[in-house]
């Protein structure tokens, strides 16, 4: 609202900041513990005097330098440039916060650089312990640096009382500090083990690299159990609404999670090859392999962080969209595009209302999405009518918990939904036109009033039945529609039949699984408590059944029916047959058919008044 | 007029005068490390085009890259304290040759080590890579030529309209040319200036060193001498608002505008006789002189729209006085580090 956005229909930003942060991040760890790879390793082989395995030191140094301090050193200043670009209020509010942070991070940084050039054109010009003390500066520099960048990118997820105080301390010593600290250091080791076996698979001699293929499974290894600790500890910090939104109510993390699941198998299982003798072609295969993994290990690790943070881009303080909580109310009251600075559209009218939609499209939509490609918005609302539109908006930030509430009037939400449909869609609206059903064939059982002796009526007990049917997210009402049936035997004086009689319910062919369309069977434990047979419903019948008397009528209640078939099509009147029959012989005594309404089409407003 | 659009500038830490004194401190050193690298860069590509490369001072050129953008954080650390909702607006307005100066500087630095590394076994691969470096040096300059005058400019903000895909170049700007080739030129004489100090400390025989040094000062006085007309050309590009500011208008500007050509004829006069010390200080000064001549003329730019006093000051100092105690610590352990240097002459076992 504050900033232009850089319009990027196809790729977009926070593709763009997830490329260059992964390479950034996986080698900005191996700058860490590869510091102290280095000078142990460098120890081990001056006191065990291996000339062998300092010149592998010698030549790994080499290598970490070109890749940490030019390319690692550089890339960290582009993720500065780019998330600047993409997100500037965001960018603009954590330098505000920290710049001295930043400051500090900076002279470690200058400290890191020194170390690694003298210890790089000093090697083997120097005598062991100055070389090593030089090593050890190094590391404790690198460590420094990660020691507090880490406070300020835990912040982002988990800001703590600075929400309150704006306290500089209470930012960088948040409640994800710690847990975020230890597990990264575990990753920094790990990757040193990793990018260790670059240089050792290129050694020539054979026990040569059998020494050192070793003794990187060894900082591999090492660490993995703490890892696992502190990451169960790093999501245990964060918010229940981020835990939630992470591991159940945002799709966009199932990918990431299993990504995270499969190359962490891959990493530490493949891993293993370091300990069996193999040529020095699959050595060199096998290292760059786990060197790619890493890369992906951590693609899956930083989106479940972008994740977890969403709605907000700073938790608690700033939304994706940059604008902040605070200024929602003034937003939605006064109009969006009169508060946003970088707009030609200052006021929506009639005429310009797709010109405005775009613009506001481009303004807070595309803060995260594109229009056709990744995370794009013509896939995610090609099933989606104008008015679906509006009610997904609606719901942002409230039934849709991950996206930040949308800031406007209503009218301009109604302009960016009919710019989503009507100009990226390219369709037309059809609100005003009534959808006209097609007639389904249904047969009545045959009642002769002349001969018949009983009459049978049935009714479900509401006009329609609406269930939530997303009991993942949330469930206003279950799958539950409930028969009431009575039975008369006819004559001069007609007669309520209340005993004596059988009375049982079957739905129809297409309905008979509710649970192969519903996730009810899931969470009805965690919903309502009670754990059910698949199938059965809240009051323990099924879409087959027997009613029970309950004085003047027949009823079955909550029967589970859903208006899915199993043919896959939407049908939200299923119907029953109902047959009443002499309890002791068995015989029918009528048959008839009635429906039971349900739908998923939830919409409160067509019944109730709002308000 | 787009004033209207300028973003709303966030509150900072402490008093603004803080971040401007550290902004110009901090923005000479990496001046001076710029004009070291480019300069350097130029002049080893012209020595290599001539026949005249001498390694001594060209193999310093991927250590300089390092320390040139490490030293470049803290000035656009503070810039964007101070500026920051003008450059963020105006680095989205040409965000992709922007965002292009990272991989590009990536792939300058490692043509900075391929030149010195493979100059020996394969001399046209280094070749290459240093016309690479060095043109990649000079698009990065470019680049930040573009964006620091289109952000004192909100007035030409109207572009992003017309394109908000990021491909807006500043190339309506009147100062653009007269600016970048008055920083070339300067990068071109501090180089020669870092080149003739560099042969001073080296092992050069004697009467090589002095033909050297000699060389370069001259290189630097020549260049001076060019700067007096191309300067003269840039101030007088300037809106008549800016430059009138150096004209009296304003005592402090007219007085350092007067000091740094006062400097330059001082330069002059010591490159031309030879005198490298005093050539080095004045040198120093003229870089110093010229970063608060150009702060100055971006408070007359920004005269009408917005000055650093108006940011709101939280008052929280504890960070910064942790941070210069740690600046302290950390120039205390770079001198331990370089004395480790000097004080261990033992070879590796």
């Amino acid at each position: 609202m504050n900033y232009p956005v850089w319009y990027l229909p196809q790729v977009g930003g926070g593709l763009l900041i997830a490329i260059i942060a992964v390479l950034h991040v996986v080698i900005s760890h191996l700058a860490v513990g590869g510091g102290l790879f280095l000078v142990l390793t460098e120890r081990k082989a001056v006191l065990t005097k291996n000339s062998a395995l300092l010149e592998y030191v010698r030549k790994h140094t080499w290598f970490f330098l070109l890749l940490t301090m030019v390319f690692g050193g550089m890339s960290g200043v582009g993720i500065w440039f780019i998330i600047a670009l993409v997100n500037p209020a965001a960018t603009s509010s954590l330098i505000h916060t920290f710049v001295f942070g930043w400051a500090i991070e900076w002279v470690f940084f200058i400290g890191e650089i020194v170390a690694l050039l003298i210890y790089h054109y000093r090697f083997g010009k120097m005598d062991d312990k100055s070389h090593m003390k030089l090593g050890w500066l190094y590391f404790i520099f690198a460590w420094l640096s990660l020691f507090t960048i880490n406070g300020i990118l835990g912040f982002m997820l988990t800001p703590g009382k600075w929400i309150e105080t704006g306290s500089f301390w209470q930012g960088l010593f948040n409640p994800s500090f710690m847990p975020s600290l230890l597990f990264r250091t575990c990753i920094s080791l790990i990757f040193a083990g990793v990018f260790g076996l670059v240089t050792g698979a290129w050694l020539k001699d054979k026990e040569m690299r059998r020494t050192v293929f070793r003794l990187c499974a060894q900082w591999m290894y090492a660490p993995l159990l703490i890892l696992v600790f502190t990451g169960i500890y790093y999501t245990r910090v964060i918010s229940a609404e981020s835990f939630e939104n992470l591991f159940h109510f945002n799709r966009e993390s199932t990918p990431f999670i299993t990504l995270i699941i499969v190359s962490s198998i891959l990493l530490f299982g493949l891993g293993l090859f370091t300990l069996v003798k193999s040529s020095q072609i699959t050595q060199k295969l096998g290292a760059l392999t786990v060197v790619v993994i890493c890369f992906a290990w951590m693609a899956g690790f930083e989106y479940m962080r972008e994740i977890a943070r969403k709605p907000f881009v700073l938790y608690g303080h700033m939304y994706s969209t940059g604008i902040t909580p605070m200024q929602m109310d003034s937003v939605n009251t006064e109009g969006f595009l009169k508060l946003a600075k970088w707009t030609e559209v200052k006021e929506l009218t009639d005429e310009n209302i797709l010109e405005a939609g775009a613009e506001i499209f481009r303004l807070q939509c595309m803060a995260c999405h594109t229009v056709d490609g990744y995370n794009g918005v013509l896939n995610k609302s090609d099933q989606l009518t104008e008015r679906g539109l509006v009610a997904l908006l609606t719901g942002m930030g409230k039934v849709n918990s991950y996206m930040p509430p949308f800031a406007g009037t209503e009218e301009e939400k109604r302009a960016v939904a009919a710019y989503i449909y009507r100009v990226l869609q390219e369709k037309t609206t059809q609100a005003d036109v009534a959808h006209e059903p097609e007639e389904l064939p249904l047969e009545i059982p045959p009642f002769n009033p002349d001969s018949n002796e009983y009459v049978l009526l049935v009714w479900n007990d509401l006009g329609m039945h609406s269930i939530s049917d997303n009991e993942k997210y949330f469930s206003f009402q279950p799958p539950g529609n409930t028969l009431n049936a009575q039975l008369f035997k006819r004559g001069p004086l007609p007669e309520l039949v209340t005993s004596g009689v059988t009375m049982e319910y079957a739905v129809e062919a297409g309905f008979e699984h509710p649970e192969y369309h519903s996730s009810f069977w899931e969470y009805e434990e965690a919903i309502f408590g009670v754990d059910l047979p698949e199938g059965t419903g809240l009051m323990g019948k099924g879409v087959f059944g027997t009613m029970e008397s309950h004085g003047a009528v027949y009823a079955a209640h909550m029967i589970p029916v859903v208006p899915y078939m199993d043919n896959k099509t939407y049908n939200p009147y299923p119907v029953f047959t109902i047959t009443a029959k002499d309890e002791s012989s068995g015989e029918l005594l009528a048959i008839t058919k009635a429906v039971a309404p349900t739908s998923t089409e939830m919409g409160c407003r067509n019944c109730h008044e709002g308000g | 007029m787009y004033d209207s659009i300028i973003p709303t500038a966030d509150t900072i830490p402490v008093h603004w005068l803080w971040f401007q004194v550290l902004l110009i401190a901090t923005f000479f050193i990496h001046m001076i490390l710029m004009n070291l690298l480019l300069g350097g860069s130029l002049l080893t590509l012209w020595d290599l085009f001539t026949g005249k490369l001498e390694k001594r001072t060209s193999g310093s050129i991927p250590t300089l890259v390092a320390l040139t953008v490490n030293f470049g954080v803290p000035p656009l650390l503070f810039v964007q304290l101070l500026y920051g909702h003008l450059f963020y607006s105006s680095s989205v307005m040409l965000a992709v040759p922007w965002i292009l100066v990272v991989p590009i500087l990536i792939l300058a630095y490692y043509g900075a080590y391929i030149f010195i590394k493979k100059s020996d076994k394969a001399p046209v691969l280094s070749k290459g890579a240093l016309i690479f470096t060095s043109v990649s040096l000079l698009y990065i300059a470019f680049i930040f030529v573009n964006n620091n005058t289109l952000a004192l400019q909100p007035g030409r903000w109207g572009i992003y309209f017309e394109d908000p895909g990021g491909w807006n170049l500043n190339l309506g700007e009147p100062t653009l040319w007269s600016r970048y080739l008055h920083f070339l030129l300067a990068a071109l004489a501090i180089g020669a200036l870092g080149r003739a100090i560099a042969y001073h400390f080296s092992k050069t025989a004697k009467k090589e060193k002095e033909i050297q040094i000699r060389r370069n000062l001259k290189i630097f006085a020549w260049i001076t001498v060019v700067q007096f007309a191309v300067g003269s050309w840039f101030w007088l590009t300037m809106p008549e608002t800016v430059w009138k500011t150096f004209m009296g208008e304003s005592f402090f500007a007219t007085f350092m505008m007067v000091t740094g050509w006062l400097l330059a004829l001082l330069i002059l006069h010591s490159a031309f006789t030879g005198r490298l010390k005093s050539a080095m200080i004045l040198g120093g000064l003229e870089v110093l002189n010229m970063v608060i001549v150009r702060d100055l003329a971006r408070g007359a730019y920004l005269k009408d729209i917005f000055k650093p006093s108006q940011l709101e000051n939280m008052g929280e100092p504890s960070a910064l006085i942790v941070f210069l105690l740690i600046f302290a610590v950390g120039l205390l352990a770079i001198y331990y580090m370089i004395r480790l240097i000097s004080k261990s002459k033992t070879p590796q076992s």
